[in-house]
């Protein structure tokens, strides 16, 4: 039932000076788990107020379940909120937190200790019920305010950071419960967070949002994979971004030129691309893309490379390694290119485990980086701050 | 001698014992990393370094004079939080000259270090700004600055990057440890993220409950784990309860039983041990660990031991990686997690798929089983 849709919704404050929202059109549909990212003042907060009803478009419409959010009356738009600081009573326990919300809206005690209780369950702290918010853990608090949001019995859940407190080590394992929770309830939910490794890890989708516009929305793997901005690519991953101009421009490859005078890529484009010939351009790599080949053939510890059958063709540049960081699993490699670029690379520290700092290597960038125009602004593009 | 040194320092508040007998050497111009879970003690052991706190026992040295008992403003230990902490009524260049001016420096040397400081962590022209009115990355930038013009020479940091975005944070650390590096700075970086504490430091120290678990390089540590708690702090792991059946002393090789559900299958299990590793005899009982990152998924293992069959449970996504939760005919669930890059992309497993999963025998770690109230901290064993 509660399939959202926004259709040219836009949101402006003081007198129109200051756009939070920007005809943003999007459709989420029922059951859906979806993470809304972007720089702070991007206008996510604005539009989550927005889907709840607790500001009002300046233009658009917004449809909960196909029907008018504006015609339904606040108890049918009922939305589950979980923040990060969870705002858990001190002076109630554990089953009075959950329990609180039911009782405001006037249920029977009967009715209250049945959904308080299941909801407790859902979360695993039905042993804790009689407990007090200040004997819990962290990890504990976070799931009194989950069981609260649940007990409100609504279908839509609106979760701001709400593992924002956690450890990282617990997060890790506590984003999943999150997830399954979501999904055995049939919830929409949307989730606002920080940390895009968490949207990649248990969101269906991503919607990422930038000066109040919807920049991209898709699979995490489309994301990842197929940004459509430097912005997004620059947002998940770590990309390294080279500039030059190209040349020779066909259907689906070129040449790009790493700056005037040096090294030429080959490299493919996708069908119905269009980039134009003797243009400058950006192309980007993910680090982890990034392959080092030792040029002294010195004995090397047998390779335990997986060995795929066709291997796609390199261009290579000649580098220097300027920094090797032991990350435990990875080995992060910070290198100078011979044209005076910075690039980054990332392997599983299970190979290449005889590039040190100082050896001169040649650095393979593979044929099918991603490929952007030139924009208008390369900074404000990259720019992470 | 050490720049930073504690000496059988106790800490106790509330009743709690925070820091028992605690001792730690830092280096002149180390980037120092303390990791650990929250209320381990980092903060702790910064506040006792800054003289925010003074110890109940013990002595603490910086380039070995005794300020145990000294003000933090005699120490001059510039500090970075969390949330920047930074004067919200102060503009940019008060906020970073303020520990100069709280001391009357010159008012025309201040501007020119402040100047030199701001440049150098790439805040250009914002002096008038008030922190509100940065975003959270040069709101930390702010902080630096202003903690670099203390002049001890000492910098800590406490999670100084957790409140960032990833891109951001990734690019603050290598940028961090450079310019520790080119000022020569001794930094002491707290943080509960061991990824941060390898990307940045010299050396490292896991902290559990107010101790030292293990104190080394990032290769140290995260190859020969001191105990089963820093193992399974730094990596996602795997364990297997085993009973050695064989020592082959000449190659140092392990040949271990592991009993299956019904305590009547066994399953072969063969380790060669690290060097510097615990020694076992026959007829021990011993923990093996694998990390989530030592197992392979269908690679051709000739040899027949060091390999569970499984059905893949769930998949996680994680951009360059992609991590994988196998379960076993007997409800044994495993944590695998893949590097994958642009050779590696398309070699995926599907939801449901019956796979292989193997070890490299150099892979395995090899701990004396704990007892069962340290045991049951993990799932599955």
């Amino acid at each position: 039932m509660p399939k959202i849709e926004l259709l040219h919704v836009s949101k402006t404050f003081d007198e129109g000076k200051v756009v939070a929202n920007d005809d943003v059109t999007l459709s989420i549909e029922d059951g859906a788990f979806v993470f809304l990212l972007g720089p702070s003042g991007c206008g996510k907060t604005t539009l989550l107020k927005l889907i709840s009803g607790l500001e009002t478009p300046t233009s658009g419409t917004i449809l909960v379940g196909g029907i008018d959010l504006s015609k339904l009356n606040p108890e049918e738009r009922s939305i589950g909120f979980v923040f990060q600081h969870f705002e858990i009573f001190p002076a109630m326990t554990v089953f009075e937190n959950v329990a609180y919300g039911l009782v405001v809206r006037g249920y029977d005690d009967e009715t209250i200790e049945k959904i308080a209780e299941e909801a407790l369950r859902l979360v695993s702290l039905e042993g804790r019920m009689l407990a007090y918010p200040k004997e819990l853990s962290t990890p504990e608090l976070q799931k009194v305010g989950l069981a609260r949001a649940i007990a409100t019995r609504s279908k839509i859940l609106f979760l701001d950071e709400p593992l924002g407190k956690l450890d990282p080590k617990i997060r890790k394992v506590f984003r999943h419960e999150l997830r399954r929770l979501i999904k055995s309830l049939g919830l929409t939910a949307i989730q606002v967070t920080h940390d895009q490794e968490e949207a990649m890890a248990i969101g269906d989708q991503i919607i990422v949002m930038r000066q109040g516009k919807i920049l991209q929305h898709g699979k995490p793997e489309d994301l990842y994979y197929r940004p459509g901005s430097i912005f997004v690519a620059n947002f998940f991953g770590e990309t390294n971004f080279l500039e030059g101009f190209v040349s020779g421009v066909g259907p689906d490859s070129c040449v790009f030129h790493l700056h005037l005078g040096g090294p030429k890529f080959e490299i493919k484009l996708q069908h119905g691309h269009q980039l134009k010939n003797h243009v400058q351009a950006i192309i980007g790599y993910r680090i982890e893309d990034v392959e080092l080949i030792q040029t002294k053939q010195e004995e090397r510890e047998p390779g335990e490379e997986l060995d795929l059958e066709e291997k796609p063709r390199l261009n290579t540049v000649k580098g220097r390694v300027r920094e090797a960081i032991f990350i435990g699993p990875m080995k992060r490699f910070i290198i100078d290119l011979e044209n005076g670029d910075e690039i980054q690379a990332k392997h599983s520290s299970k190979f290449l485990i005889d590039i040190r700092e100082g050896d001169e290597i040649l650095v393979g960038f593979h044929e099918n980086p991603m490929v952007f125009e030139y924009p208008k602004d390369i900074r404000a593009e990259l720019s992470k701050a | 001698m050490p720049r930073i040194a504690l000496e059988n320092v106790t800490v106790t508040r509330g009743g709690k014992r925070i820091l028992h007998g605690f001792s730690l050497e830092i280096r002149d111009g180390e980037y120092f990393a303390l990791v650990g879970e929250t209320g381990a003690g980092k903060t702790t052991i910064l506040n006792l370094i800054n003289g925010l706190l003074a110890p109940d026992e013990g002595r603490i040295t910086i380039a070995g004079r005794d300020v145990t008992r000294s003000p933090a403003e005699a120490r001059d230990v510039g500090m970075v939080f969390e949330n920047y902490a930074l004067f919200p009524h102060y503009n940019v260049y008060k906020n970073v000259a303020y520990s100069h001016r709280v001391r009357d420096r010159d008012v025309t040397e201040t501007r020119k270090a402040a100047r030199e400081i701001l440049s150098l962590v790439l805040i250009p022209n914002r002096d008038g700004a008030l922190p509100k009115e940065l975003s959270g990355g040069m709101q930390q930038r702010v902080a630096l600055a202003r903690a670099l013009m203390c002049e001890s020479g000492i910098l800590l940091f406490d999670d100084p990057f957790s409140a960032l975005d990833a891109g951001l944070r990734m690019s603050l650390r290598i940028e961090l440890k450079n310019l520790a590096r080119e000022l020569g700075t001794t930094v002491v970086h707290c943080t509960n993220d061991v990824e941060e504490a390898m990307m940045v430091c010299d050396r490292l120290a896991v902290i559990r409950d107010g101790r030292i678990a293990q104190l080394g390089t990032s290769d140290e540590v995260y190859y020969r784990p001191s105990d089963l708690y820093v193992a399974s702090f730094i990596s996602d792991v795997n364990l297997f309860k085993c009973s050695v059946t064989r020592v082959d002393e000449e190659q140092g090789l392990y040949i271990l039983t592991h009993k299956r559900g019904n305590e009547e299958e066994t399953r072969e299990f063969r380790v060669i041990a690290q060097e510097g590793a615990p020694v076992f005899n026959e007829g021990n009982d011993v923990l093996l660990c694998v990390r989530a990152e030592h197992f392979y998924i269908n690679h051709g293992f000739r040899k027949k031991p060091n390999r569970v069959h499984g059905v893949i449970d769930e998949i996680s996504f994680l951009g360059h990686l992609i991590r994988y939760e196998v379960k076993d005919e007997y409800g044994k669930r495993y944590r695998i997690q893949r590097f994958v890059n642009a050779k590696t992309r398309y070699l995926r497993f599907q939801k449901g798929e019956t796979v292989t999963l193997g070890f490299h025998y150099k892979l395995g770690l090899l701990f004396a089983c704990p007892r069962e109230e340290e045991l049951a901290r993990f799932e599955n064993v």
